[in-house]
């Protein structure tokens, strides 16, 4: 069975980029445009792995991450979060919130999936 | 020693039971009470399934005799999971009891080496 | 990245529409800025870039991501309150969106940038971002594993000594000792040794928890920076120390040795700005509420289909509905039924696919707010620019070709229209001159106004002018309205001098023609010394027209009921002749000329003369003319099917139309007849006979 991974970020065709990148390696993918609806997902579907940009307009990826992980079935999950911002500000709040990883946009294809290779 | 729990030696037991004086009948109700079959280990033993494998763990530690452990079904495994067993098995050597692998998957082996678990989990022990 | 090309540009292209919404977010929202500092707008300009970095930088567009890096710096420092929101940087912002929009354009095009402007910018970015206001301390961020290597390594050292001690909760964030061993591994032979000495009972255990610690030898001469890149992430749930060895060093030599070597690695958040100082600059914490987009992308070419078919429907219909004739009598009414009924379906499906491709005019209306602010800059005049009705929508066709000819039309009343603060003083009027742009439904069409509180047309310089380019016969009698809309004329311009804004009068004709095009009509009416309105009528969809069917000989036309002000039987006692051929007819106080639509298209018409004869009054541009006609057939929504798609342009007519016969009738573009009538006759020579 394929490993489901979700997807969030607020740029269509950055969805589309990661959605292709994935699927291609043989995850099944699903997407979500916030972290409303990331959580939403998260809260009744089973997520191996969750693939979020921090800048979003709403909820922010860390802010995302710290919720899923309150979630009772995400407590675990793997959280990475792929985003063009390196400030070592931002990668704390991130380990604070319980982030697994931190890959910089713009992303290797190849270098993403051998990190979700290395998490999942 | 006492490994295998044959189950003519539990059927004596617990056919003993009422003649036998007090501390000797705790001990057999406790014998009673073990768990016949070796803690199996999932195919992925990874710290989603570790609240309920330690567990599992406490209630083979309970047994008077030795604890055994089943790896053969070992897929995948993590520090959390291999973590427990080394906790696992200090604990039934720390009570007296034996600690013995049925069965071992190539993953168990070789993840418990690079976390340099080895010795811990008793895999360069000849079982 | 073996991506086959499609894909890839499929991608791409959703790439470049989200830049150009991004770009207009920020252009907008930076205009907003000069008036009222607020963090929400901030952020929002802030995210708009950066999300346009994050793609540009996915897709290999390395200069436009290099680019907006700059811009994002210069955001960041603003959004953390790092740096005072200024008018100078605003503009330098808006500088920079202009560029940017050139090369994301330039990009989707994959034709070259102007490397002139972008180094310039880049410059000025550079110079103002080197300007810090509070001086911004350098972050603190570099992660420093401790080095103690200066302090012990021998030379010839050839391994790393690696103390782990993870804080408890790492395993929780799925960062997995195991893992990083294994990437250590892969740099060289790896000895591990775990300490499980802090491991507690299993009966209190916290199983998620870590307890566990590490010493580990990597027995490869490598840089120290290749180990910290492993241990990055979890430096801060870890404490790493990270030793040069002797080959013969023992790791586990005591941990008393060494205190001196281990450090905790950079604690998070060391802030790089004086939180104490809070600039001037007061940022309102407004929260704009986020808009909900229940809606979807839907490329314009399916649309499109959706809307042939539906075309190609109605014409079945109607076909259909002619076949009701033939049919026994006890069956009609059934059928006639159903096929009203049919009749209803298709228009209500008709009007809903026209609806999808109904966009409101905000999307024209807000580079206005930019185009103002410069423009007005720029002339030195004060404007306040009002918009109304932003809500309008019309068809995403019509919506995009208006909105050059809405530009030229802006552009020539900040120009020539309103006057500059001194004169507008000395005439009486606030200094700060009034534009406002208006949109309304009316009947089919929408209506869009360019009102202006400027100094009004000069009917005297107008006729002037006219009478110079010959655009006028000598003795013409024509009311301010006709004067007044004669700057639609070709080659006509009363400017006393051509400015380079809104350049020659080649505009306002190619405006009107363009306007035309899109089955619309634009007229001014003005008010000398109080100001201009032009009025902009379009129809709301370029694809269905309410049309008037006529008959000349055996061929039939279309004409827009639109255009259409009334329709009359023709007497020849109202008929008239002056020098040069044109036909007057006499209606009530007015002489509209005769257009003979059988000469115009060389057809053999019913009858040459011109009684029994049917006038259609028709309109454009603030002349009319009467057509003649042989008969007036049905009046019907009939879809509009190009010419040039399917045959080829032909000069006075606007399309064409399949009737519920199969017939082919030509739809006539009125505003051209018109025109083309008033030239044939002003190049008539005069003294030729009567018809």
């Amino acid at each position: 069975m394929s490993r489901v991974i979700l997807t969030v970020d607020d740029s269509p065709s950055m969805r589309q980029m990661v959605s292709f990148t994935l699927r291609g390696a043989g995850y099944e993918v699903v997407t979500a445009s916030d972290g409303a609806q990331a959580i939403e997902y998260a809260r009744n579907n089973p997520v191996d792995l969750v693939l979020t940009d921090v800048n979003m307009p709403g909820m922010d990826g860390l802010t995302l991450v710290r919720e899923l992980r309150g979630l009772p079935n995400c407590r675990l999950t793997p959280m990475l979060v792929l985003t063009t911002e390196a400030s070592q500000d931002k990668r704390a709040i991130g380990k604070q919130a319980g982030a697994t990883g931190w890959i910089l946009k713009p992303f290797n294809p190849e270098q993403l999936l051998a990190t979700i290779a290395r998490v999942l | 020693m006492k490994r295998t729990r044959s189950k003519s030696a539990s059927r004596t037991a617990s056919r003993s039971t009422a003649s036998r004086p007090a501390t000797s009948r705790k001990r057999a109700a406790r014998a009673a009470r073990q768990p016949s079959e070796p803690l199996r280990l999932p195919a992925a033993l990874e710290i989603h399934c570790v609240r309920h494998l330690a567990k599992l763990a406490r209630e083979h530690l309970g047994s008077d005799d030795g604890v055994r452990v089943d790896g053969s079904a070992v897929q995948s495994a993590d520090t959390a999971g291999l973590q427990l067993l080394v906790a696992l098995r200090r604990d039934a050597l720390a009570n007296g009891n034996s600690f013995a692998w049925h069965g071992t998957s190539p993953t168990l082996l070789e993840v418990g080496a690079v976390l340099g678990l080895s010795a811990s989990l008793g895999f360069t022990e000849a079982t | 990245m073996g991506m086959p090309d499609p894909e890839m540009e499929e991608i791409h292209k959703i790439f470049f529409e989200e830049s150009f919404e991004g770009l207009d977010v920020m252009e907008s929202s930076l205009l907003l800025l000069g008036a009222q500092p607020d963090r929400e707008t901030i952020n929002n300009i802030f995210r708009a870039a950066h999300s346009i970095k994050g793609g540009a930088a996915t897709f290999d567009f390395i200069d436009l991501a290099h680019f907006t890096h700059g811009i994002e710096t210069l955001l960041d420092q603003m959004r953390n309150g790092e740096r005072v929101v200024t008018a100078e940087a605003v503009q330098l912002l808006l500088q920079t969106v202009d560029c940017l929009r050139g090369m994301v354009t330039a990009a989707q095009a994959n034709t070259p940038v102007d490397q002139v402007t972008v180094e310039a910018l880049n410059a000025d970015l550079g110079r103002m971002l080197s300007n810090p206001q509070p001086p911004a301390a350098a972050a603190q961020g570099t992660s420093a594993l401790a080095s103690s290597a200066t302090s012990t390594t021998p030379t010839s050292a050839a391994h790393w000594g690696i103390d782990f001690r993870p804080a408890p909760g790492l395993l929780k964030t799925r960062n997995e000792p195991a893992r990083l061993f294994a990437e250590l591994a892969r740099l060289g032979p790896l000895t591990v040794e775990a300490d499980c000495s802090a491991l507690p009972s299993l009966a209190t255990l916290d199983p998620e928890n870590c307890h566990l610690a590490w010493r580990l030898v990597l027995g490869a001469d490598v840089e120290k920076a290749r180990i910290d890149e492993i241990f990055d992430w979890v430096s801060e749930s870890a404490t790493i120390v990270c030793r040069r060895v002797g080959a013969t060093d023992v790791v586990n030599a005591p941990a008393s040795a060494a205190p001196t070597a281990q450090t905790k690695l950079a604690t998070p958040g060391a802030a790089p700005m004086q939180s104490a100082e809070a600039p001037d600059l007061k940022l309102a914490d407004a929260s704009a509420p986020g808009k909900e987009s229940g809606s979807i992308r839907v490329s314009t070419e399916k649309v499109d289909a959706l809307v042939n078919l539906v075309g190609e429907l109605v014409i079945t219909q109607s076909i259909l509905s002619r076949f009701s004739t033939g049919v026994e009598p006890d069956q009609v009414e059934g059928l006639r039924d159903a096929l009203a009924q049919l009749a209803r379906n298709t228009r209500q499906l008709q009007e809903s696919v026209m609806q999808v491709r109904m966009l409101p005019i905000s999307f024209c209306f807000n580079r206005f707010g930019r185009l103002v602010h410069e423009l007005s800059r720029r002339l030195g005049k004060q404007v306040e620019l009002k918009l109304s009705g932003e809500g309008t929508e019309l068809d995403k066709t019509v919506l995009e070709k208006i909105g050059d000819p809405l530009v030229h039309l802006v552009r020539n009343a900040l120009d020539h229209g309103l006057e500059t603060p001194e004169a507008r003083l000395a005439a009486g009027k606030s200094p700060t001159g009034m534009l406002e742009l208006r949109a309304y439904h009316e009947g089919g069409n929408i209506i869009i106004e360019v009102r202006d509180d400027g100094a009004g047309l000069n009917r005297a310089r107008i006729l002037a002018k006219a009478g110079e380019r010959g655009l006028l016969a000598a003795d013409a009698a024509l009311s301010d309205e006709q004067v007044h809309n004669l700057i639609f004329a070709a080659g006509f311009s009363t400017a006393e001098q051509v400015s380079d804004v809104s350049g020659r009068g080649v505009g306002m004709d190619v405006v009107r023609r363009n306007i035309n095009g899109l089955g619309g009509m634009v007229n001014i009416t003005s008010s000398e010394g109080q100001g201009s309105t032009i009025r902009i009528r379009l129809p709301l969809t370029l694809a269905i027209l309410d049309g008037q069917l006529v008959r000349v000989g055996a061929e039939v036309y279309v004409i827009s009921l639109v255009s259409i002000v009334e329709t009359i039987q023709v007497r020849r006692d109202r008929l008239s002749a002056v020098a040069g051929r044109t036909e007057l007819f006499r209606l009530r106080d007015e002489y509209l000329p005769v257009v003979r639509l059988y000469e115009q298209f060389g057809i053999e018409p019913d009858r040459r003369g011109t009684d029994g004869g049917l006038l259609v009054v028709v309109e454009a541009d603030g002349t009319r003319v009467g057509v003649l006609v042989d008969d007036l057939l049905a009046q019907q929504q009939v879809v509009i099917k190009s010419l040039e798609a399917n045959f080829r342009q032909v000069a006075g007519l606007a399309g064409a139309t399949i009737l519920g016969d199969g017939t082919v009738a030509p739809i006539i573009d009125v505003p051209g007849l018109i025109r083309s009538f008033a030239a044939s006759q002003a190049a008539r020579p005069p003294g030729m006979e009567a018809a």
